[in-house]
């Protein structure tokens, strides 16, 4: 007997697949064992198979997850560090060039210091920051 | 044509790979999806009966593939408990299990044909089906399936019921089509349907692998 050429095999294939499942999920507990027990396996040896299969699903996941958790940290402390270092260093020099080329924005920041007596060092650290956090922002797609 | 959804709606709504959102290295669950230890209590709260469902389904869906029992599940679950597979939380566990693990199996089965063979060249397909001839891997697929189709029919020989069955089930009908078609009554056809299914399993004993 030859396959129908009305659906390609392939789709066949699936629907005998999708019946056969569809059987077995039909099928009684009692059904299953008998027809295991009938080509020589033991069903409850099966269903200690199956608890080994899942307790090393379990393990392989547990172990996968805590991998892939510390690339991830990993590749966070190299970046954050990379942005840090690159940031500061370039960040605070177009500070200073702003700064030296307006000296209105000069005065007002010095106005804006503690007693008029100018930026500490800690504010200057502090603006670094903020620049580098604006530009960061202004390079984010969609942001104007 | 009547068919039942088996499968608790889950073709055509089984999550893509791609779709999988992660934090960290959690899988992200929103509220519709079940997170890696409902995977895990969802597991270890499956019936005997239904570990042994598992068990026999995983056979059949081994077909075409190099995996040996037990590779398809330990990966579905896996599959699942790392978030790359994503089990929606109204679908019956058991229906997303099935289907992740037929999904696991059939991108095995694309990945071994586009694997070249021992000369080192990719398989070398000769046209079966006109349709399929301008693309050989397509037609290769189509070999390889009719193929399979044509071992299950023999395996049938000589018991004609049985062969419609097969043979209504590969046309897609279920129920009382598939009633009609063969000429017999439910109970007739639980028998003859119980019939092939430990026909299958003799003739194919580690999935549907070319024997």
């Amino acid at each position: 007997m030859t396959a129908s050429r009305k659906n390609p095999a392939r789709e066949q294939l699936d629907r005998i697949e999708d019946a056969l499942i569809e059987s077995i999920l039909g099928a009684s507990e009692a059904e299953l064992r008998e027809e295991m027990v009938e080509r020589g396996e033991d069903p409850d040896k099966c269903l200690l198979r199956m608890e080994q299969i899942v307790a090393g699903a379990k393990v392989a996941s547990g172990k996968r997850r805590m991998e892939r958790a510390k690339s991830e940290l990993q590749e966070w402390r190299t970046g954050q560090a990379k942005t840090l270092k690159f940031d500061r260093e370039a960040v605070r020099a177009r500070f200073e060039k702003m700064r030296s080329r307006d000296p209105e924005l000069a005065s007002k920041m010095l106005l804006a210091a503690r007693k008029g007596e100018g930026l500490s060092e800690s504010d200057v650290e502090g603006l670094i920051e903020d620049l580098a956090k604006l530009e960061r922002l202004d390079d984010k797609p969609g942001s104007e | 044509m009547s068919e039942t959804d088996i499968f608790g709606g889950m073709k055509g709504r089984m999550p893509a790979m791609s779709q999988t959102r992660q934090i960290g290295s959690e899988p992200v669950t929103s509220d519709g999806f079940l997170d890696s230890e409902d995977i895990s209590e969802a597991f270890d709260s499956l019936s005997p009966e239904n570990r042994l469902k598992l068990y026999e389904i995983e056979r059949i869906a081994l077909r075409g593939t190099d995996l040996s029992p037990g590779d398809l599940l330990h990966e579905a679950l896996s599959a699942a408990i790392m978030g790359d597979r994503n089990c929606p939380r109204d679908v019956p566990f058991m229906a997303f299990i099935v289907q992740t693990m037929r999904s696991i199996a059939s991108h095995h089965r694309e990945k071994r044909r586009r694997e070249p063979t021992d000369g080192g060249a990719a398989p070398e397909a000769r046209p079966v089906f006109s349709a399929a001839a301008s693309d050989p891997e397509q037609t290769l697929i189509e070999r390889e399936s009719a193929d399979t189709v044509g071992a299950i029919h023999d395996c049938f020989e000589g018991d004609e019921q049985a062969q419609m069955v097969v043979l209504g089930w590969s046309d897609g009908y279920r129920g009382k089509d598939l009633r009609d078609f063969v000429g017999v009554d439910q109970t007739a056809l639980d028998y003859i349907i119980k019939r092939i299914r430990r026909t299958m399993a003799k003739r194919y004993p580690n999935g549907w692998k070319k024997q």
